[in-house]
């Protein structure tokens, strides 16, 4: 996997690229916007990880003038704005994911991965969270040596929040996902669900666990982080 | 104190109509009070007037006088004070009323030929007159006498005079004069509402721009150039402290950005996981100084629309994971969108920085819930100490920090989310919580058109 690093202070790249390569990607170093395009006409890299602030050019206008372009890389912002209303600028400009600086090595690796994910995410075999593995595919749930196939609702709710484990799915997205129109959830038939998965993930001895966030949704956790 | 420039002026405009039409008609009335005798006669002309257009004759040629109610109305009010005769040629009298009044009738008559006259006898008061009508070929006198006047025809004749030399070719021009004034006082005073306009607009716009000077009279454009001058110091000065915040931000953040990467290469133990903590604490006191420049430089356009509900919602999301963490929990109640005038990323800053407060003080295995409430209010209950009445006022003031707060805190959170109600025109009120808790709320105007749905 191969990243392109735009990144304006020396020391800064260089350490970001170090720690990246100790996660296992490859990493160029563009300092500029000049250098960036250049990389970019060469060899095209699976993700651009772009600072806004670049010495030749504006790194939101380097942003926009890709896209025009119809580059399709994924590119992950890494700013040192970052306020009440930058965000937005940067996510409308066509960037992929946002991150203030200063950023952990640890966390950019993360993201990196997560964007690399995001095209091959529908023909993953295996998701996993903590000890949690879980085949949507077959259906099949597994923690350690225990398995369980779950049935068609329950695996369906368990796909949604295990595809977006640490981030609270909306109740009304989950319900969406797996309810089809003609057979209508009664109002407890997912906290049904939830609990009967939530017995199964408690009974096999998971890390991982189902949160309710009251009044919005779930969220599946990993009980490992701090 | 403050009425209208436009208001005073038209009131004086009116009053200047006012004075000129009254003393016109002041002097109209001198005028013709001076010569009261003219007065008289044309009281009698009139009468002699109405009594010669009574006169008719019949098909055969015989002459018939047919008067109408009105014009017998003086003669049968007051038969001691007025009377008439008309008589033919010959003496004969076609007809006649009151005629005790009247002058005997002299058989040299005709004396007065097409002509009238007044009498105004010995006390003064006797008015009469006779005038000759030719009807046909014949002729007929019509004599009238009155005395002392009480129908008031001198004051009517009076009358008469001021209306046709005063009212019909004043009134007109004076009409128009005040209109003419009213709009021309409004036209040159538009571009001084303009301006005020303008400069109201700039109090809810992002943009602190000079106001329009186009069409402007001098006296005026001294005013906005002025003014323009002193708006584009206060853009300038603003300018200056938004770059100065960002430039800041980004020269503490570059080097932090260097020092967590290095941080990182260290080995794991005790030590490094303390600074890495004492690095995060410089890094949000960073952020938190740049929200507040942000905060208080804010303008949300009046314009700018948001659901509050979604804001919560947002909110609510991205800090579920980190409430977990924590050991607490996050709950919302929000069942229906509640439109309000506000800027979405301002909004969610600030609820942010209530729910991180509430969960720094919440007991653990608490709930922290975030409720939106139709009438504009987003609120975030907690079940912690409370704050004291007396310390409500100095929660939201910069770097104030509880004695109760733990590590992590930089003091500057509510600070931030009150500012950024104030940029709404809201406010971030803090009530007690029934069974112990603060209920941190953030009040906004919500904009009513939804509500109905």
């Amino acid at each position: 996997m191969k990243l392109l690093l735009v990144e304006d202070v020396l020391d800064l790249a260089e350490l970001t690229r170090s720690a990246l390569v100790r996660e296992g990607f490859a990493v160029d170093v563009a300092t500029n916007a000049a250098d960036a395009m250049a990389i970019l006409g060469v060899a095209p890299p699976d993700v651009i990880i772009l600072d806004l602030g670049l010495p030749d050019l504006d790194g939101a206008e380097l942003l926009r003038s890709l896209r025009r372009r119809g580059s399709a890389i994924p590119i992950l912002v890494v700013t040192a704005r970052g306020g009440l209303n930058d965000k937005v600028e940067g996510l409308d400009g066509g960037a992929d994911d946002y991150l203030v600086k200063p950023v952990a090595p640890a966390e950019l690796a993360a993201r990196c991965r997560a964007l690399l994910r995001r095209p091959q995410e529908v023909i993953a075999v295996q998701l996993q969270v903590g000890n949690v593995t879980f085949d949507p595919r077959l259906r099949k749930l597994k923690v350690g040596d225990n398995e369980l196939t779950l049935a068609r609702r329950e695996a369906a709710v368990l796909e949604s929040l295990v595809r977006q484990s640490g981030r609270v799915v909306l109740r009304s997205a989950i319900e969406n996902s797996v309810y089809a129109l003609e057979d209508s959830p009664g109002p407890n038939a997912l906290e049904a669900t939830i609990s009967r998965l939530r017995k199964a993930l408690q009974s096999f001895g998971a890390n991982a666990e189902i949160h309710t966030i009251r009044g919005i949704g779930y969220l599946l956790r990993d009980g490992l982080q701090p | 104190m403050s009425s209208s420039l436009v208001a005073i002026v038209r009131r004086r405009m009116i009053a200047v109509v006012v004075l000129v039409t009254t003393l016109n008609i002041l002097f109209v009335a001198a005028y013709y009070g001076s010569d009261i005798d003219a007065l008289h006669l044309e009281g009698v002309d009139g009468q002699l007037a109405k009594l010669a257009e009574s006169l008719g004759k019949t098909p055969e040629g015989d002459i018939v006088f047919s008067p109408s109610a009105s014009t017998l109305r003086i003669y049968t009010a007051y038969p001691q004070s007025y009377g008439f005769r008309l008589s033919h040629r010959d003496g004969r009298v076609l007809h006649e009323m009151n005629p005790s009044l009247l002058p005997p009738p002299k058989s040299e008559p005709f004396k007065h030929d097409g002509t009238w006259l007044s009498d105004r006898g010995a006390d003064l008061k006797l008015l009469s007159g006779s005038r000759l009508v030719r009807l046909d070929g014949q002729e007929i006198e019509i004599t009238f006498s009155g005395s002392s006047d009480p129908a008031h025809l001198t004051l009517f004749v009076f009358l008469d005079e001021l209306l046709r030399h005063v009212v019909v070719p004043l009134l007109p021009f004076a009409a128009i004069l005040t209109i003419v004034n009213i709009v021309t006082v409004r036209r040159a005073l538009a571009p001084l509402m303009n301006a005020a306009n303008a400069a109201h607009e700039i109090a809810t716009s992002s943009k602190i721009g000079p106001l329009p000077t186009a069409g402007l009279t001098s006296e005026v454009r001294d005013l906005v150039d002025a003014t323009n001058t002193a708006l584009a110091r206060l853009a300038e000065s603003l300018e200056a402290e938004r770059a100065f915040a960002a430039e800041a931000a980004h020269a503490l953040r570059t080097p932090l950005a260097i020092l967590t990467a290095r941080l990182a290469q260290l080995p794991p133990g005790e030590i490094s996981r303390s600074i890495i903590a004492d690095v995060k604490g410089v890094t949000r006191l960073t952020s938190q100084l740049l929200s507040v420049a942000q905060a208080d430089t804010l303008i949300v356009p009046r314009d700018k629309r948001c659901d509050l509900a979604e804001v919560a919602r947002d909110v609510v999301s991205r800090m579920a994971a980190f409430a977990i963490d924590q050991g607490r929990s996050l709950a919302l109640v929000a069942d229906r969108p509640v439109e309000i005038c506000g800027d979405f990323d301002a909004l969610a800053h600030a609820a942010r920085n209530l729910v991180e407060n509430a969960l720094r003080f919440a007991p653990q295995g608490t709930e922290v819930v975030v409720t939106v409430t139709p009438d504009g209010c987003l609120e975030v209950a907690d079940q912690g100490p409370g704050i004291a009445d007396e310390l409500k006022p100095r929660v939201t003031e910069r770097f104030w920090r509880s004695s109760e707060a733990g590590k992590g805190g930089t003091g500057l959170g509510l600070a931030i989310a009150a500012r950024v109600a104030a940029a709404h025109g809201g406010e971030l009120r803090f009530a007690d919580r029934k069974g112990g808790g603060t209920r941190a709320q953030l009040w906004l105007s919500p904009i009513r058109l939804t509500s109905a749905a």
